[in-house]
C-alpha cells in the first residue's frame, strides 16, 4: 500500500458523515452472532487462569499438609496430589485450545465483516472512485477489519476474562467470609476497573494527538520522500531533514508520555496488588491460624494461590487504553451503511456447522506433528453462470445504436458539466470523442453507461433508456478504462471477468484477436501466470490488450473506451487501435481520446468543449471545413517525410 | 534465536551492564519475597501469632513492590536508550534518502522508505526496549534463584536444573519450526488481506462486467477457507508456546510433589519447601517471557534488519567534483556510456517508458555524444529505446555502469554531483506537487522569490486562470490530499519553477506533454519554447513536433544512439529518423 497514513485523513473526512452517534453495527453485534463460540473462547480463557491459580493453591495446601506428616502417609494427600497434576497439565493445554478457539472465532467474524463491507462498498462502486479519488482509501478500510481483530483478541477478550475471573475469585472468598470477599472486590476492583477506566479516559486525547501527529508525519514524510529529488536538486534537503526531526520529536513526546503513564500505572497497580497479597495473608492468618493444624494448612494455599492472578489483572489497563486506538476504525466502519443479513445472501446455518468440535483434544494430538497445512490458495473465479449479476439475455444484437439527446448534467455545485448535449450514434459506428481535461467527456462516458443519471434529457442504448437496464447494462456496453485494472490473480481469472463461463478455447480466441496469444503462449505458465508475479509485468500496451480481450469475451454490442492510449508511444498506440478496429468491426465503438493519432479510421469525430459539442463530423469533413481540426491534425503529425 | 546484530549497537555494552545489575537486584527481590513469605507462613503454621510476622510481611511487601520499582527504572532507562538509537537510525536513514547520490528511493521505492522511516523505526525502537531486558533476564535471574533453591533443597534444585535445558531444547526445536509456520501463516493472512484489498480496488471493474454482486459470496468463501487453513497452521505454530508452558508448569508441579513426599517422610521441613515452591515459578518466568515476546519482537527484528540494510546499501560513493557553472562555452561529453537497471521487485514506474519486460535488460549501451553551450538536444525513440534512462543519467538520478563523462572541464564517472544538480531542472511527465500551497510549490526551487517575480512566472506559464479559480488563490493547498490539479496544470507549475530560477541553465524534459490533450499540449509548447532560450536543454520525447525546435537530435534505438545530428542533416540522410517518422505517421508496426 502506497501511503496509507496520508490517506487516513482523507478517509476520516471522506466517510459518509452520518452524525455523531452512529449505531454500532460492527463490534457489538458480533457478541451475539456465534455466541456459542464466543462463550467457549471466554470460558477457556477463564479456565486457563483458574488452573494457574489452583495449581499454586493446591501445591501450597499439599506441602503444608504433608509437613504435618499425617498418619496415613501419602494416601492422605492423594486428592491434592491429583489436583496439582490436573491443574499443572490443564493450564497449558486449556490455554492452547483457548488460543485456537478465540482465533477461530475472530476469523469467523472477519469473514462476515469482509462480506458486509464488500456489500456496502459494492453499492457505491461506481461513484466511489470519484468521491475518494484513490483506491488507497479502500485499502485503509480493509485494514480496519484487521484492527477489529486486534480489538477483540487484545482488548475485549482479556478484559472480559479479567472481569469474570475477579467475580469468581470474590465468590470463592465469599464462601469463607463475605466481608473479606467484599474488601477484596474493592481492592482488586481498583486494578480491574478503576485503573483501566481512568487510563482509558485520561489517555484518550493523548492518543488522539499522537495519532494525528503520526498521520501528519506519515503524510508529510511520504509526500517529501516522493519529492525527495526536488529537495536534493533545489539544495534545500537540510531544511527538510531539520523539519522532519522536529516533527518526529513532537510525536515522540506524546508516545513517550503514554509509555511513562503505563509505567507509573503498573507501579500503582503493583502497590494495590501488594496490598491485596498482604490482605490475603492477614485474612488467612486470622481465619485459619491460631486454631492449630490441620486448619493452618490453608494459609499457604490461599496466599500462594493469589499470585497467579497478578498476571491476569496487570495488563488490563493497557488493554483498555488501546480502545482509543481502534476508535477510528470502528467509527469508520460504523459510518458505512448497515447491511441486513438478508442482503448478504448467506444462510447463517451453513456457516455455523463447523463447530469448535474440530478442536477436540484428540484431534489436536493426532495432527500436531508433521501435518503440513495445505498452503492456502486464492480461490479461482468459479465457472458458474450464476455468478453474473443478472441473467444473460439471449437476444443481444452484435451492435446497437447509442442515443444521447439534450443531456445536461452537473455535480451539484451549480455548474453544468454537460449542457444540452446530443449525440446519435448509429449501430456499428466508430466515434472518437475529444476534449480538454474538464471538458465533460468522461462525465459523458459515465452517463452513457448509466452510472450517472442526467439532470435533463435521456440516454438510450438500442432504444431503451440506460437507467432501465439496471445491472443488465453490462450485457450491452463494455468499458475499457484509462488504467485497466488487473486483479492480482491468474491471467485466466482476469479474462474470465469478461465472461465467467468462458472456456480456455474462447479465451485463446480472444487473446488471438487482441494479438496477445503469442506472448501468452510463451509464458511458462500460460494462462495460469499471475498477473503481477515477480518479474512478470505486463507493459502498458499489453494491459490494455488484456482489458480489450475481457470486453471481447463479454460479447457486448457497444464498447466504450476512456482514453485507453495515454502514455503509449505512437506505434504501440496505433497498433492497439488497429486491433480495436478489427475486433470491434461489427460493434458500436465510442473512444474518448486526447489526441488525433489514427483519427482517419473513425467514422466520426466529436469535440466537446465546456460541456457542449462544438465539432461533429467525419474526419474528412472536418478536415475540409474546420481550420481548427486541420491545424491540430498537422500539429499532431509533427513531422512529415 | 538471539539477534546478534543487537550487540553491535553503540553503547549497548554499558546498557547491558546496567540491565544486568538491575536484573540481579530483581532476583534479590524475588529471593527476599520468597524468604519472607515462606518464613511468615511457616511461623503461622507452627502456631505463631500474626502480630509477630509484621516485619516479615513488610519485607515481603517491600520486595514485591521493589521488583516493580526496578522494572520502572529499567524501562524508563531503556526507553531513553532505544529512543536515542532509533532516532539516530532514522536520521541516518533520512540523510541517505535526501542525499545527492539518490539511489535509495529509486531502489527501494518511496513507500518502502517511508514505511521504514516511520513504522520500521518505531518497531525497531519497541524491539530494543523489549528484547534487551528479556535477554538479560534469561541470563541473570534463573541462576541466583537456582542457587537459592539448591540451598533450600538440593533435590528440587536438580529438578529445576534438569528442566531448564529441556525448555531451551523445546524452545529451539519447536521455535524454529513454529517461526517458519508462523511466517507462512502470516504470509497467507497477508495474501488474503491483499486479495480482499485487490478485489475492493477493482470493484468498479467487476461492476462494469456485472460481476460485483455475486462476488461477495466468493469473498466470504475464500475468507472462510483461509480461516480453516490459518487455524490449522496455528495448531502447530502455537504449539511451542504451549509445550514451553507445559514443561514449566510440570516443573512446578513436579517440584511440589517431590517436596510433598519428602515432607511426609520427614526428610525436610515446611520452610525450605514453601520457599522452594514460591521460587519455582519465578525460575521459569524469564524464559517464558522471552519466548512469549519472541514472536512479538519478530517484526521489530526484521524492521531493524531492513533499515540497517538500506543504510549500509549505499556503499560506493562517487568522488564529488566541482562542476563549473554552465555557460555558452561549456562542454558536455558522454563517452561509451552503458547502463542496466538493477533487477528489483517493485515500485519502478510500471507503465510507460522503461517499465514492462525491459527492466533487467541493458537500457543503454555505448552512448557517446558531445554538446556545447546553450544547445537544445532532442532525444527521440520508441518506448524502451532508452530515452528516459538517458535523461536520468544526464540529470544525475542514476550512475552509469560504464563510460566516462566530461562536464564543464571536469571528468567524472557519474553526474550524481551536487554541483551539477544545483544547475539543472528536471521536468518529468508528471512533475511532483508537494502537499503545500500553490505558492510554495511554485517557488520550491527559489523560496526567496518575491511577489513580482511570482506574478511574472504565473502569467508567462498561463497559471493565472488556475490562481483565479482556486478558493484561496496562491495559498490553496494542492498535491496529495489537497486540491487535485490536471496534468497540464502540473506542467505549468514545473515551468514556473524553472522560470523563477534563471540561474539554472540546464533543463531536462522527459516526455512532458505526451499525456496531455492535444490542445493543452499546443498551448504549453508555445509557453515552453521561449523558456528554453539561453539554456542547455535535453528533451526526451516521442512527439515528433518538438524536433523542429531542437538544435541537435539523438535518435535512440534499443539503447544505442542510432543516429545523431541536426534535424536537416538527419532528414537529408534519409536514415533512422526518417524511418521512425514514417513508421509513426503511417501508424503500423512494420
Amino acid at each position: 500500500m502506497r501511503n496509507d497514513a496520508s490517506m487516513r485523513d482523507v478517509a476520516t473526512t471522506a466517510a459518509p458523515q452520518s452524525g455523531e452517534q452512529t449505531k454500532d453495527t460492527w463490534v457489538r453485534p458480533y457478541f451475539n452472532r456465534y455466541r456459542k463460540h464466543l462463550g467457549q473462547a471466554l470460558a477457556l480463557g477463564v479456565l486457563t487462569f483458574v488452573c494457574a491459580a489452583m495449581l499454586m493453591f493446591c501445591a501450597g495446601y499439599l506441602i503444608s499438609r504433608c509437613a504435618e506428616r499425617p498418619e496415613g502417609g501419602i494416601f492422605v494427600v492423594l486428592v491434592p496430589v491429583a489436583f496439582v497434576q490436573i491443574f499443572g497439565m490443564g493450564k497449558p493445554i486449556v490455554r492452547y485450545i483457548e488460543r485456537l478457539v478465540s482465533h477461530d472465532w475472530v476469523f469467523r467474524m472477519t469473514s462476515d465483516l469482509r462480506l458486509r463491507l464488500y456489500t456496502a462498498l459494492e453499492r457505491s462502486a461506481m461513484t466511489l472512485r470519484r468521491s475518494h479519488q484513490t483506491g488507497d482509501f479502500l485499502g485503509l478500510i480493509a485494514e480496519d477489519i484487521g484492527h477489529l481483530q486486534n480489538l477483540y483478541l487484545r482488548t475485549i477478550f482479556p478484559t472480559v476474562i479479567g472481569w469474570i475471573l475477579l467475580a469468581l475469585v470474590c465468590v470463592f472468598y465469599g464462601v469463607f467470609d463475605i466481608l473479606f470477599a467484599l474488601a477484596m472486590l474493592v481492592v482488586l476492583g481498583l486494578v480491574v476497573f478503576a485503573l483501566p477506566l481512568v487510563s482509558l479516559l485520561r489517555n484518550r486525547e493523548r492518543i488522539e494527538r499522537e495519532k494525528t501527529l503520526k498521520n501528519e508525519l506519515y503524510a508529510d514524510l511520504a509526500d517529501n520522500v516522493i519529492g525527495s529529488g526536488d529537495w536534493v536538486y533545489s539544495g534545500r534537503e537540510d531544511e527538510y531533514l531539520e523539519h522532519a526531526k522536529r516533527a518526529d520529536a513532537a510525536m515522540h513526546d506524546e508516545s513517550s508520555a503514554l509509555s511513562s503513564y503505563y509505567r507509573a500505572n503498573d507501579l500503582v497497580a503493583t502497590v494495590i496488588l501488594g496490598v491485596g497479597a498482604v490482605a490475603v495473608f492477614v485474612w488467612a492468618a486470622t481465619y485459619f491460624g491460631g486454631a492449630g493444624l490441620p486448619r493452618a494448612d490453608w494459609i499457604a494455599a490461599f496466599v500462594l494461590g493469589f499470585f497467579p492472578l497478578v498476571e491476569v489483572f496487570m495488563p488490563l489497563t493497557a488493554a483498555a487504553t488501546q480502545v482509543n486506538v481502534y476508535r477510528d476504525s470502528t467509527k469508520r466502519l460504523n459510518d458505512y451503511p448497515t447491511i441486513d443479513d438478508d442482503d448478504l445472501g448467506l444462510d447463517p446455518e451453513t456457516f455455523d456447522t463447523v463447530s469448535a468440535v474440530r478442536f477436540a483434544i484428540d484431534d489436536l494430538m493426532s495432527q500436531s506433528d508433521e501435518t503440513t497445512p495445505s498452503a492456502p490458495t486464492i480461490p479461482a473465479f468459479e465457472q458458474r453462470a450464476a455468478d453474473s449479476d443478472s441473467e444473460t439475455p439471449t437476444d443481444i444484437p452484435p451492435s446497437a445504436p447509442v442515443s444521447v439527446s439534450h443531456v445536461s448534467f452537473g455535480y451539484g455545485d451549480g455548474r453544468l458539466v454537460l449542457d444540452d448535449v446530443s449525440l446519435d450514434v448509429a449501430a456499428g459506428e466508430k466515434v472518437a470523442i475529444l476534449g480538454r481535461s474538464g471538458s465533460g467527456k468522461s462525465t459523458l462516458a459515465s452517463l452513457i453507461r448509466g452510472d450517472l443519471t442526467p439532470a435533463q434529457g435521456d440516454v438510450r442504448i438500442a432504444g431503451k433508456d440506460v437507467g432501465a437496464y439496471g445491472n443488465g447494462i453490462c450485457h450491452w456496453i463494455g468499458v475499457v478504462q484509462q488504467s485497466a485494472y488487473l486483479f492480482n490473480r491468474t491471467l485466466r481469472d482476469n479474462l474470465r471477468i469478461g465472461r465467467i463461463d468462458a472456456t480456455d478455447e474462447e479465451i485463446w480466441t480472444a487473446l488471438e484477436a487482441v494479438e496477445l496469444s503469442d506472448m501468452v503462449s510463451k509464458l511458462p505458465k500460460g494462462l495460469d501466470t499471475m498477473v503481477d508475479e515477480e518479474g512478470m509485468r505486463f507493459s502498458g500496451g499489453e494491459r490494455h490488450r488484456i482489458a480489450l480481450a475481457r470486453v471481447l469475451l463479454a460479447k457486448v454490442p457497444v464498447i466504450l473506451l476512456d482514453e485507453p492510449t495515454v502514455g503509449l508511444d505512437p506505434i504501440t498506440e496505433s497498433a492497439l487501435i488497429s486491433t480495436l478496429f478489427s475486433i470491434a468491426a461489427d460493434k458500436t465503438l465510442l473512444m474518448i481520446t486526447h489526441h488525433l493519432q489514427d483519427i482517419e479510421r473513425f467514422n466520426r469525430v466529436v469535440f466537446i468543449e465546456d460541456g457542449k459539442v462544438i465539432l461533429d463530423g467525419s474526419p474528412a469533413y472536418l478536415n475540409e471545413t474546420s481550420e481548427r481540426f486541420r491545424s491540430l491534425r498537422a500539429f499532431d503529425l509533427g513531422l512529415t517525410v | 534465536m538471539i539477534d546478534r546484530s543487537l550487540f553491535t549497537l553503540p553503547k549497548v555494552g554499558m546498557v547491558m551492564g546496567i540491565l544486568l545489575v538491575l536484573a540481579l537486584a530483581e532476583a534479590a527481590c524475588v529471593l527476599g519475597e520468597a524468604y519472607a513469605l515462606a518464613r511468615a507462613i511457616t511461623n503461622l503454621w507452627e502456631g505463631g501469632v500474626l502480630a509477630d510476622q509484621a516485619v516479615l510481611v513488610a519485607v515481603f511487601a517491600a520486595c514485591f513492590i521493589g521488583k516493580q520499582v526496578l522494572v520502572y527504572g529499567r524501562d524508563t532507562f531503556l526507553a531513553r536508550f532505544s529512543r536515542q538509537r532509533a532516532s539516530e537510525l532514522r536520521d541516518e536513514l533520512l540523510k541517505r534518502v535526501f542525499s545527492a547520490q539518490r539511489g535509495v528511493v529509486a531502489e527501494h521505492g518511496s513507500a518502502a522508505v517511508t514505511q521504514a522511516a516511520l513504522d520500521g523505526i518505531e518497531q525497531a525502537e519497541t524491539y530494543l526496549g523489549l528484547i534487551l531486558p528479556k535477554i538479560i533476564g534469561v541470563v541473570a535471574i534463573p541462576l541466583p534463584i537456582l542457587i537459592a533453591v539448591f540451598i533450600y533443597d538440593w533435590v528440587s534444585g536438580i529438578i529445576l536444573l534438569v528442566f531448564f535445558p529441556v525448555i531451551i531444547f523445546f524452545m529451539i526445536v519447536l521455535g524454529r519450526q513454529a517461526s517458519a509456520r508462523a511466517a507462512a501463516q502470516y504470509e497467507s493472512y497477508n495474501a488474503l488481506s491483499n486479495h480482499f484489498i485487490d478485489t475492493l480496488r477493482g470493484i468498479d471493474t467487476l461492476k462494469v462486467f456485472g460481476r460485483a454482486k455475486s462476488f461477495g459470496a466468493r469473498i466470504f468463501q475464500s475468507s472462510e477457507d483461509f480461516r480453516y487453513a490459518t487455524v490449522e497452521t496455528l495448531k502447530t505454530a502455537t504449539l511451542s508456546g504451549a509445550v514451553l508452558d507445559l514443561v514449566a508448569t510440570l516443573g512446578v508441579a513436579g517440584v511440589s510433589l517431590m517436596l510433598g513426599f519428602r515432607l511426609i517422610d520427614g526428610i525436610m521441613t515446611l520452610f525450605p519447601a514453601l520457599a522452594t515452591l514460591v521460587l519455582s515459578p519465578e525460575y521459569f518466568k524469564p524464559i517464558r517471557e522471552f519466548a512469549g515476546d519472541f514472536h512479538a519482537s519478530l517484526d521489530g527484528k526484521n524492521a531493524l534488519k531492513s533499515i540497517t540494510a538500506i543504510i549500509a546499501n549505499d556503499a560506493k560513493e562517487i568522488a564529488p567534483v566541482d562542476v563549473e557553472p554552465w555557460d555558452e562555452s561549456s562542454k558536455l561529453r558522454l563517452d561509451n556510456i552503458a547502463y542496466s537497471y538493477p533487477v528489483l521487485e517493485s515500485d519502478k514506474p510500471a507503465a510507460g517508458e522503461d517499465g514492462g519486460a525491459t527492466l533487467s535488460r541493458r537500457a543503454l549501451e555505448d552512448v557517446s555524444f558531445r554538446v556545447q553551450g546553450y544547445t537544445k538536444v532532442g532525444i527521440v525513440g520508441l518506448s524502451g529505446s532508452g530515452k528516459s534512462t538517458l535523461a536520468n543519467l544526464i540529470g544525475g538520478f542514476a550512475r552509469p555502469d560504464e563510460g566516462t563523462i566530461g562536464v564543464a572541464g571536469t571528468r567524472t564517472a557519474s553526474l550524481q554531483q551536487p554541483s551539477w544538480q544545483r544547475q539543472l531542472l528536471y521536468i518529468p511527465q508528471n512533475p511532483y506537487l508537494f502537499h503545500a500551497s500553490l505558492r510554495d510549490n511554485i517557488r520550491f526551487y527559489s523560496p526567496d522569490a518575491d511577489d513580482e517575480a511570482m506574478a511574472e512566472a504565473i502569467s508567462v506559464t498561463g497559471l493565472d486562470d488556475l490562481v483565479k479559480q482556486l478558493p484561496d488563490g496562491l495559498d490553496t493547498v494542492i498535491g496529495e490530499g489537497g486540491r487535485g490539479l490536471s496534468g497540464g496544470q502540473a506542467q505549468r507549475i514545473a515551468l514556473a519553477r524553472a522560470l523563477l530560477d534563471p540561474s539554472r541553465k540546464v533543463l531536462i524534459f522527459d516526455e512532458p506533454t505526451a499525456h496531455l490533450d492535444i490542445e493543452t499540449e499546443l498551448e504549453l509548447k508555445e509557453r515552453m519554447l521561449p523558456l528554453m532560450e539561453g539554456k542547455l536543454v535535453f528533451f526526451a520525447t516521442h512527439r515528433l513536433h518538438w524536433l523542429a525546435n531542437m538544435d541537435y537530435i539523438l535518435v535512440l534505438e534499443d539503447g544505442r544512439v542510432a543516429e545523431q545530428g541536426t534535424l536537416d542533416d538527419l532528414l537529408a540522410r534519409n536514415g533512422k529518423l526518417v524511418e521512425l517518422v514514417a513508421t509513426m505517421n503511417r501508424g503500423d508496426v512494420a
